[in-house]
């Protein structure tokens, strides 16, 4: 009979576990990437604001709309999408971290490059930090280390480990992006029909 | 022998569909680990009510781990672990956004009206440390 209880007590662990798992924690993640993105992205623009960068330049805008986008589509960088940007050979045109790279690499000043560069690994470094934490198990591993090293975005660009992982987070961004501007098209299409 | 032009969409398209192919191959065990657990969370609930009638008793390896009283206290912890770290990050990020906000919006304000008063909260919302006393 008291074993009986005990599963009872076990049953009733498990549902709320499960619920907590599959919905809070997801739904929590989701919004605390949102908000560090935005977070950057008002950093962004108040660095244009402040005259460092012009607002028409191509690299600022490409930087502004993969922050956009990874604020719409932030529920697509999940563990799965990563291991299949890493192992697919991808044949797809250029990435949107390529098309940035290049507008960057136009701009005269040293400084305003750096720091945009600095914008963009600080985004990628962002959603990296949101793969891993949006799993509930692998946030109660990662978290306690992160807590006792130095786990600011800053600090974080400098692990040696996370440099690899910085252009295989860069293609799911660049395939959210694709998927973006896809469904903008066939939105419009759809209206216009 | 160069790659003609029809051959490069070719293999963009092949790399497009491998990719939703194991895309929808993840979608689905994900999914069935989801819901899959779910019905075995039910299935161990309605054992449990059935041996507490007194109806059965059941020599199942599940009902045996979920019986252990260690175990189910582990689970409990964990329960609780969550919810103190969901509560913890909630917080957190409601300071965050507060003080995201809070510079913009007063600046706006200052530009109506420049003789604009404040609560005199810090930038995340919180009491002042100097006005801390009870």
């Amino acid at each position: 009979m008291s074993e009986a209880y005990t599963v009872l007590s076990s049953v009733f662990g498990l549902a709320f576990l499960w619920f907590f798992v599959t919905i809070f924690w997801r739904d929590y993640r989701l919004d605390a990437l949102r908000e560090h993105v935005f977070c950057i992205r008002d950093n962004l623009f108040l660095f244009a604001a402040q005259g460092n960068v012009n607002f028409d330049e191509p690299a600022y805008r490409i930087l502004r709309d993969r922050m956009n986008t990874a604020i719409r589509f932030a529920h697509v960088f999940t563990v799965p999408r990563i291991v299949l940007a890493a192992t697919l050979r991808d044949q797809t045109d250029n990435t949107e971290f390529e098309k940035f790279s290049e507008a960057v690499g136009r701009i005269t000043s040293a400084d305003t490059r750096r720091q945009l560069e600095k914008f963009n690994r600080v985004l990628v470094i962002a959603i990296m930090k949101h793969i891993v934490y949006r799993s509930f198990a692998l946030y109660l591993i990662f978290r306690p280390v992160a807590f006792f090293s130095d786990s600011s975005d800053e600090a974080i660009e400098s692990w040696r480990f996370a440099q690899p992982l910085i252009p295989k987070v860069d293609r799911i961004e660049s395939k959210a992006i694709a998927r973006a501007k896809w469904d903008e098209r066939f939105g419009r299409r759809l209206v216009a029909a | 022998m160069g790659t003609t032009p029809s051959e490069k969409p070719k293999t963009v398209d092949k790399y497009q569909l491998s990719y939703r192919i194991y895309e929808g191959i993840f979608s689905t065990i994900k999914a069935l680990l989801k819901y899959g657990s779910i019905v075995l969370i039910v299935r161990y609930g309605y054992y449990a009510v059935l041996a507490l009638a007194g109806k059965q008793t059941f020599a199942d390896v599940g009902f045996r781990i979920l019986g252990n009283v260690q175990i189910s206290h582990n689970i409990c912890y964990l329960v609780a672990t969550g919810g103190i770290l969901y509560g913890v990050g909630q917080r957190t990020m409601r300071r965050r956004h507060i003080k995201r906000v809070d510079s913009l919006k007063n600046n706006y304000e200052r530009m109506l009206d420049p003789r604009r008063t404040s609560s005199g909260l810090t930038h995340t919302g919180q009491t002042r440390p100097e006005d801390s006393y009870e």
